[in-house]
């Protein structure tokens, strides 16, 4: 991936963080707890913690593709 | 004879006092259905504590509230309870249900292949977002509530003698549902910026081993 291309995600990402209250509290498990500011700045310097936050606006852009919001869903392993 | 029912729930992170405080739902419905609960809170949930009562009670459902990997989930001040190289054997014959992270991953896949066993939790990171105000009251937390309802409503499900396979499908639906709401217009972008952990929580959710074991 394009140095642009992982800046136009990143740039992505944190418009969408943005939008969290800003009072919340990401939980991301063993990761940890991040706030609305933590988490922005973690995409933005590109640590573990953003690279999840990445992947995890990815699952959601690729859920939009495939249906899964409006009721697609797996019946597991 | 009254089904016994296994629950952990360390508290000693604010994860880990949503998720224990956001049982405190299910509990009630189990109590009124005559379920007996051994009820491994805080220092209770200890790897000692937690074998000695599957072996001697020998419970039918087990519910796994704690952090984990994909090896293992863990208990009071994560210790190690059930992992996957060396005691998922006590988890055989049994409905196991883990709000936890990423056990689904490996523990789960290998408990699911023991006979007459189901193991449903997490491939990934078990994600939620809480309101910083609701701190001391996390049950009020509406929007925790929109994770944790759907994860809560597996276990209604199956306490309710619906097998792990519809219990399954009705936490994707709850989550499907929570997301749908958060997509319509009328939901405050606020809101609705828990859509993406949502969809990831929704995703990873797992079902591991028999499709059709109920509580009965």
């Amino acid at each position: 991936m394009s140095e642009n291309n992982n800046n136009e995600i990143k740039n992505l990402v944190i418009t969408r963080l943005e939008t969290l209250p800003s009072d919340a509290i990401v939980s991301l498990g063993s990761s940890g707890e991040f706030t609305k500011d933590q988490i922005i700045e973690s995409v933005r310097c590109g640590d573990e913690n953003g690279k999840k936050m990445i992947e995890i606006e990815m699952t959601f852009l690729q859920g939009l593709k495939d249906s899964i919001l409006y009721g697609a869903t797996s019946s597991g392993n | 004879m009254a089904q016994h029912l296994l629950v952990t729930r360390p508290e000693y992170d604010y994860t880990t006092r949503y998720i224990s405080a956001w049982a405190e739902k299910y509990l009630q419905l189990a109590r009124q259905k005559g379920y007996a609960i051994i009820d491994l809170k805080r220092k209770r949930a200890n790897r000692k504590e937690f074998e000695s009562v599957i072996k001697k009670i020998k419970p039918a459902f087990i519910i796994l509230n704690g952090h984990g990997n994909k090896d293992e989930v863990a208990g009071n001040d994560n210790e190690t309870l059930v992992d996957a190289n060396t005691n998922t054997e006590i988890l055989a014959g049994r409905i196991i249900y883990a709000l936890s992270c990423q056990s689904a991953k490996n523990l789960g896949t290998k408990v699911g292949l023991y006979p007459n066993t189901t193991y449903i939790g997490y491939k990934e990171d078990f994600a939620f977002v809480r309101l910083e105000k609701y701190g001391r009251k996390p049950t009020k937390d509406i929007f925790a509530g929109f994770f944790l309802e759907p994860s809560n409503a597996i276990v209604v499900s199956l306490l309710k003698g619906h097998n792990t396979q519809d219990s399954f499908s009705r936490g994707q639906r709850e989550f499907t549902k929570n997301i749908q709401m958060l997509l319509t217009s009328k939901i405050k972008s606020a809101d609705s910026s828990a859509l993406r952990f949502l969809v990831w929580d929704l995703t990873h959710l797992t079902l591991c081993g028999d499709k059709n074991k109920a509580l009965c």
